[in-house]
């Protein structure tokens, strides 16, 4: 309800014109849904330990930056390749980060499952539903050959407790 | 017609997709059954329940191989059975050790037997070998209870319906998880173990070569000295009562119209089951601590087990043996030095209650053992009494435990050859630990080889002929700070620290030459 009392998509739009504004309106109510998901699930003892993992991120991502912006300088002046020092930069986040690095991979990779039917139904001004109607035939089989395997090989073999069991 | 038929040819056309590719898989790679298997978590970053690894590991390497005498039952047998030693003592006969953990419960042991009975036929005798303090048939251990993991396996091993659901590329499962969560490797060696658990790693070192037992490690060295019975004196008696009943437990059985107990009803299962299979079915409770009967009482389990073999007669159920306390890791698993005694026991009884006529065996082949064993200090190993690995040394170097003076090392080889064990340890530890160590397998002493330079880092002992091959080429190397041959039935803690041996590495090589057997 609090869009109605306070539509920052409005204000952000106003603000920021029609394109960015909608973009930033997007992304902050991602997360306000990411952030309302762990006030659903975690404990009163879990809580603080996320909030303090959410607030430690910008702190995790930043600090392998500064050892790397002497490799960039050689890039932009022209004395190092581009590639070779974005490889070794994303080296170096992945192995001062691991962890991140592994579970930030697990939540691309899960996450786009939902991500990418999502987009194909927003391109096709509907939902996914409405541009699988649309494909070809073959288009349509091998999206079912493709999620036939996708089950097999990654469903959970282990039943989730319903999530409105956690209360 | 035609618009309601075309809505379903993409389903068609990927239906034969599908089926192309499930043919084209099997026709080309022939997965085995157990492979097709859903019982895996397979979880992203997440391992599985430790067991769950102990009985998949089991059942990829061992469900192939062809036996006359298998096993099945908790992690008490699992520990406290080695096949080479049982198999040394039954000629003919090749026995398998499928014991797992209480948590398969008797449908997981039920399940593996009938998919061992259906695929061998040489299997003459099924065995369940079991702790009666508490791991007997009981609901705790039946399929009412959901976290048993007997149940996973039952749907996996022996659901007809479910089989359908496992088509042949599942067995491609764990290396498309693998490669896709962590990245082709990124993340994680794509060989990696499936967990770095201690007691998971000593089990893949050693299962395999000895037909599925793995040393006692839940309490590694079993010193100092402790109350076996404190965890369940620790108990709440609400919560032993319904994991160990103290009486039988019973059921409504309405094959009978009557109450049963759940050792009636559920070992009549598997003597149905072996007698369609034309074998018979053994009974074999683990050794009981003394001491145990104060907390205990296992004579009217023990009773009930007696009534049920009374009344089927082609059921055999040996005596329940009390062991001395000292004898054991825990009050359910018998402790490492004591494992070929255990072992011998339960050959003891087999020899004494041969298979009938007809069934005489003859030992299908078992992968050939290696002719030279190299065990590192810095990858994990069957042993007992060792320290963990000090990777500071270069190489990594382990030691015997502080204040002990034995140590245990296993090894499977090739028998009918002696074997030259070498002993690598670092610079100036090897005078001290050639004027002290004594080597000895299964009581016979190995012979020290001489040396010219007292300060060279490998010590060299010969293992005689007759000590390889007494159990099939099992070794349990026996290395004594004091001179012993045979393993103290009291431990002690009274050596200095710094006086402990140490070693890089360990090698075993089998030895031909003048005067010796040619190799086959």
């Amino acid at each position: 309800m609090l869009y109605r009392i306070a539509p920052l998509d409005r204000w952000l739009m106003a603000a920021f014109g029609q394109w960015l504004g909608r973009k930033l309106a997007i992304v902050l109510m991602f997360h306000l849904v990411c952030f309302g998901w762990i006030l659903f699930r975690a404990s009163t003892t879990e809580f603080p330990l996320v909030w303090a993992s959410v607030l430690a991120l910008p702190q995790v991502v930043l600090a392998p930056w500064p050892p790397l912006v002497p490799y960039w300088d050689h890039v932009w002046a022209g004395t190092a390749g581009f590639l070779p020092v974005l490889a070794g930069s994303i080296n170096h986040i992945v192995v001062s980060n691991w962890l991140f690095a592994v579970f930030g991979w697990g939540t691309l990779l899960f996450g786009l499952t939902l991500f990418l039917p999502d987009y194909l139904g927003y391109r096709a001004n509907g939902e996914f539903p409405d541009r699988y109607a649309r494909m070809s035939v073959a288009a349509r089989a091998a999206t079912i050959v493709v999620l036939v395997y996708a089950l097999l090989f990654f469903g959970r073999r282990q039943a989730n407790e319903f999530i409105y069991f956690a209360f | 017609m035609n618009s309601s038929i075309s809505r379903f040819r993409p389903w068609l056309l990927a239906l034969a997709a599908i089926l192309g590719i499930e043919a084209a898989y099997w026709w080309f790679a022939r997965p085995d059954p157990v492979a097709r298997s859903n019982f895996l978590e397979l979880r992203f970053a997440q391992p599985d329940v430790i067991q769950r690894y102990f009985a998949y590991g089991k059942m990829e390497e061992l469900a192939p191989r062809s036996a006359t005498i298998l096993h099945v039952g908790d992690s008490s047998g699992f520990h406290a059975v080695i096949p080479p030693v049982v198999d040394s003592m039954l000629p003919g006969e090749r026995y398998l050790n499928f014991g797992i953990a209480t948590t398969i419960g008797f449908p997981g042991y039920y399940a593996l037997a009938q998919h061992m009975l259906e695929r061998h036929p040489s299997l003459h005798t099924l065995v369940i070998y079991f702790s009666m303090l508490c791991a007997y048939p009981q609901p705790f251990l039946l399929s009412d209870n959901p976290q048993l993991l007997g149940t996973d396996l039952a749907n996996d091993l022996s659901d007809p319906a479910r089989f359908m659901l496992r088509p042949p590329t599942l067995a491609l499962r764990e290396e498309v998880t693998n490669r896709v969560y962590y990245l082709n490797g990124r993340f994680r060696v794509l060989d990696a173990p499936r967990t770095d658990n201690s007691g998971y790693l000593t089990f893949r070192s050693i299962m395999t070569q000895v037909g599925g037992w793995t040393r006692e490690t839940d309490n590694p060295d079993d010193l100092p000295p402790r109350n076996i019975m404190a965890a369940w004196q620790a108990l709440d008696p609400r919560v032993a009562e319904r994991t160990c009943p103290r009486q039988p437990t019973t059921a409504w059985d309405w094959g009978s119209f009557s109450r049963r107990t759940h050792i009636d009803i559920v070992l009549s299962e598997f003597a149905d089951l072996v007698a369609r299979h034309n074998a018979r079915l053994v009974l074999i409770p683990n050794p009981i601590p003394t001491g145990s009967e104060a907390f205990r009482e296992i004579a009217p389990i023990e009773n009930e087990f007696r009534r049920f073999v009374a009344r089927r007669p082609e059921v055999l159920l040996a005596p329940a043996d009390v062991w001395p306390s000292h004898r054991f890791s825990v009050a359910a698993h018998v402790a490492t030095p004591h494992a070929v005694a255990s072992s011998e026991r339960v050959a003891r009884f087999l020899a004494a209650h041969p298979p009938r006529q007809g069934r005489a065996a003859s030992a299908p082949p078992e992968p050939t053992p290696a002719d030279r064993v190299s065990i590192s200090a810095a990858q994990p190993f069957s042993g007992y009494v060792w320290d963990t690995p000090d990777r500071t040394t270069t190489p990594p170097s382990i030691a015997m435990r502080a204040g002990r003076s034995e140590a245990l090392l296993h090894a499977r080889v090739r028998p009918g050859a002696p074997y030259r064990l070498t002993i690598e340890v670092p610079p100036g530890r090897a005078e001290a630990a050639r004027e002290a160590l004594t080597v000895s397998v299964f009581g016979v002493l190995a012979e020290p080889e001489a040396t010219e330079d007292r300060a060279a880092t490998t010590l060299a002992f010969t293992i005689p002929e007759a000590a390889v091959s007494r159990h099939g080429g099992f070794l349990e190397i026996l290395l004594s700070l004091r001179g012993l041959t045979a393993w103290p039935e009291a431990q002690t803690t009274d050596r200095p620290a710094a006086e402990a041996l140490r070693v890089h590495r360990f090698g075993l090589e089998r030895q031909t030459g003048p005067g010796l057997a040619a190799l086959p």
